[in-house]
């Protein structure tokens, strides 16, 4: 029965995601203006032929700005997902592969970063640097490496466990040899469910610092911007702040639709 | 000379030595405990004991997969006890072993062409030929069809995974293969298969073996002698299993007289000597 249920969920999942990758992929294309070209004569417009979402205050298509948004966010939040990956991985592995003080030294790094609120605790790293997308990205890696890593350490440690690791001792592989080809392998499935469960989390994020003016910097066309941007106009135009809200929401949505189902299967695959 | 000797090898568990936490030691526990044991060429070794007793840990102890506590071990005179991993190689090709569980003894992204690749490509076969070859005549050796080469371990039954399992051991041309319970998962006949295969082999190739068992009528058959293992320590120790029977040691007595048990999971009640160790 939930098996069903979970299939419809991934599947819808995986038709908005693919839509927003198809969107940010082909956005010169579908955009009907460059989300740049700012035009006072034609500021916060209604929907029309030539702008079928309207014009925010500058006289953009608002349409072309949600569109090339869609390539800014996934992009970030790939960018985010590949650095904190690039952290957490090997730090994980080693942890939980090397055991003994390195463990005990790294687990305790992680229980100290972990105490702080992340978002607060990268929101901190990005004033202090100085509000631009690269900042972000580095106080992103910085701070959600370290839960990331946890989890993935956990599941090194179960596979390790196993008597083919002693069996791979027991052939002369070396610890490098052992750590990829068996350790690394048979995580790869759990370290991805892990990664498609926080993509949404992660989008949200950069879209709510980017609101508060620490990410992506005017006038890159980018959800979390625009509703900065139309934040002044919010009891004349509304529409300004629905439609980045609703293009967040659906992206949101899409991915843990994703990252749940994704889940449920293999914990009905392991149950099995 | 000795294939294999051990003397007082100890292991204890989880000794915390942590640092920024709690200071000082807690004792841990001691699964090993002070065991000597050597094994001479052509022998057939049998390790008897309860579960929990600590036959396993004595076996990863003695293929140095772990470092003791105390105590040394040494192949042929040659100590290598504090060997680090790559400085072990060598004596690793000679000591090998065939794990206790199956299921989980085979990396489950693995097929079986490459589960018994792995320990050639590890010394120095670098031909890819030489290797399919090796493969082909190991996988012979234990009575499987060339076509398995390609298989998975979870498409494969319990006999035959266990067969890839004494493949992989042999893949080396070890000196002596430590078989950890192999059959306990398998049923009568295909259990006395495999009794059959191990005397073949070692008849062909002069193989040593450390049979961990819990089946002291297989053991009586097979093996020559028989090391008591009890709590980590060595209870009795005989150099033929015939005079395990006249056995007056209460622990022995004890083992003698349970059933022989297909698997550990159906034995109904848990030996008694010990039963604060699990
Ligand atoms: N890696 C480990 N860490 C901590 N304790 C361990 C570890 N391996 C084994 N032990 C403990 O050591 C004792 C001996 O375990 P071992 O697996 O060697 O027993 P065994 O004789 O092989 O039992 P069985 O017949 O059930 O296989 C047990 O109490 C076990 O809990
Ligand atoms: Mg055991």
């Amino acid at each position: 029965m939930s098996g069903i249920k979970n299939n419809y969920g991934i599947r819808l999942g995986l038709v908005i995601v693919l839509a927003y990758g198809l969107i940010a992929l082909f956005a010169p294309w579908l955009a009907p203006a460059d989300p740049l070209h700012v035009q006072m004569s034609h500021k916060l417009e209604l929907p029309s032929w030539s702008y079928p979402l309207g014009t925010d205050h500058l006289g953009r298509c608002v349409l072309s700005r949600l569109i090339y948004g869609t390539r800014t966010s996934l992009l970030y939040t790939l960018a985010v997902l590949a650095s904190v990956f690039a952290i957490s991985i090997p730090v994980g592995l080693i942890a939980g592969y090397a055991g003994g003080r390195i463990d005990q030294a790294i687990m305790r790094l992680i229980d100290v970063l972990l105490a702080f609120p992340s978002l607060i605790l990268s929101l901190a790293i990005t004033a202090m640097l100085g509000p631009s997308m690269p900042n972000l990205l580095l106080s992103f890696a910085a701070v959600w490496w370290a839960g990331y890593a946890r989890v993935i350490r956990s599941v090194v440690l179960q596979i390790r466990s196993r008597d083919y690791i002693q069996a791979a001792i027991a052939s002369g592989s070396s610890h490098g040899t052992i750590m990829v080809r068996h350790i690394l392998r048979n995580a790869a499935r759990p370290i991805l469910v892990l990664a498609s469960v926080e993509v949404g989390t992660i989008l949200l994020a950069i879209a709510g610092l980017s609101f508060l003016g620490l990410g992506a910097q005017p006038p890159v066309p980018e959800w979390g911007v625009m509703l900065s941007d139309s934040r002044p106009y919010m009891q004349t135009e509304p529409r300004l702040l629905l439609y980045p809200g609703i293009a967040i929401m659906i992206a949101v949505l899409g991915f843990n639709l994703v990252g749940e189902g994704l889940r449920e299967q293999r914990k009905d695959a392991r149950a099995a | 000379m000795k294939v294999l000797e051990a003397i007082g090898l100890s292991k204890v568990y989880n000794p915390r030595h942590s640092w920024l936490g709690r200071s000082g030691r807690e004792p841990g526990l001691t699964a090993i405990d002070g065991v000597s044991l050597s094994i001479a060429p052509g022998e057939n070794a049998a390790l008897i004991g309860e579960s929990g007793s600590g036959k396993s840990t004595l076996a990863r102890l003695l293929l140095g997969l772990e470092k003791p506590t105390f105590g040394r071990v040494r192949y042929r005179g040659i100590d290598y006890t504090d060997l680090r991993m790559k400085d072990m190689r060598g004596i690793r090709s000679k000591l090998q072993m065939v794990f206790q569980n199956s299921y989980a003894a085979f990396n489950p992204m693995f097929t079986v062409a490459q589960i018994i690749d792995e320990p050639l490509r590890n010394y120095d076969c670098d031909s890819v030929e030489m290797r399919t070859q090796r493969i082909r005549e190991v996988l012979e050796q234990v009575g499987l069809a060339a076509s398995t080469a390609h298989k998975y371990p979870h498409e494969l039954s319990g006999g035959q995974l266990q067969r890839v399992g004494i493949g992989r051991a042999l893949a080396l041309r070890p000196e002596l293969i430590v078989c950890d319970e192999p059959f306990s998962s398998l049923d009568v006949t295909i259990r006395k298969q495999m009794v059959t295969l191990l005397q073949e082999l070692k008849d062909q190739l002069g193989l040593s073996y450390l049979f961990i068992s819990h089946d002291l009528s297989l053991v009586q058959r097979f093996c020559d002698s028989v090391t008591v293992l009890q709590r980590g320590r060595i209870a009795e120790r005989y150099s033929s299993v015939h005079l395990l029977k006249h056995s007056s040691h209460p622990y022995t007595r004890q083992l003698l007289a349970a059933v022989p048990i297909q698997h550990p999971a159906q034995r109904k009640t848990p030996l008694q000597v010990q039963s604060n160790h699990y």
